[in-house]
């Protein structure tokens, strides 16, 4: 009987992982896409016009390029498989920073982002040093102490 | 006093160890719908709400707040006391 009862609950241990979780596999740490500006800090921000917080992180994405875009390089993601509402987007919410358009997914699938929107920092060799979801106005300081944190990691990176 | 039998008792315990098991195997059927958060542009348009007229379901809880001294029962916070 014991071993039965810890048979079963390691088959529900085994059953509570996520189902979708996916194996690590052997993948270069950075995306095609994002090759060209290897050798800097990156904050890579997955956005699509349909997503309100979203809007709400662009004029703080805005200071944050303002403050530190000499130290790293902001490239906002747009998800958006509707080019018009994507174009409508950035027309309505301007941006100081790169902006790239990912209308399949494959870079969102490529860091299987857990919501929208997602913030990945990325360091000088394209390892993700740091990641949060969704965008919330009362975390900003957070988020803006994860981008310093990375900076000063600079000369701590390999 | 009516003791349960061993074997009866043991039969009980595995089929409840069981029930869980399948219980954990079904829900996990849930954990993926096979939507990524990224495609979500359709699901997040106002017609594919549950609620497509928030300010009209608004309006219709403060009629049966008013009318039954109760709410609740749609989603909506707060005991069926009348007091708030």
């Amino acid at each position: 009987m014991p071993r039965l009862k810890s048979l079963l609950a390691a088959l529900l241990l085994t059953l509570a992982l996520p189902a979708n979780a996916e194996p690590v596999k052997d993948m270069p740490p950075v995306h095609d896409v994002l090759k060209p500006y290897l050798g800097k800090f990156v904050y890579v921000d997955f956005w699509a016009s349909w997503c309100t917080p979203c809007a709400a992180s662009f004029p703080w994405l805005n200071q944050m390029q303002q403050r530190y875009g000499d130290r790293i390089q902001i490239v906002a993601v747009g998800v958006d498989e509707d080019d018009t509402a994507a174009k409508r987007f950035l027309k309505r919410h301007p941006s100081d920073f790169a902006v790239l358009r990912d209308p399949s997914g494959a870079l969102a699938q490529y860091y299987s982002i857990p919501a929208m929107p997602t913030a990945l920092i990325l360091d000088t060799q394209g390892r993700v040093i740091h990641s949060h979801g969704g965008f919330e106005p009362s975390r900003a300081a957070e988020y803006e102490s994860a981008i310093r944190d990375a900076i000063a990691s600079a000369g701590d990176t390999p | 006093m009516n003791a349960r039998s061993p074997t009866l008792s043991r039969w009980l315990r595995v089929g409840t160890v069981a029930a869980l098991a399948v219980g954990a195997l079904l829900s996990s059927g849930c954990s993926n719908v096979g939507v990524k958060p990224w495609q979500r542009a359709t699901l997040s348009r106002p017609d594919m709400q549950v609620e497509s007229a928030p300010l009209q379901a608004s309006f219709d809880d403060h009629v049966y707040f008013s009318k039954e001294a109760s709410s609740g029962g749609r989603g909506f916070g707060g005991g069926g006391c009348g007091c708030n």
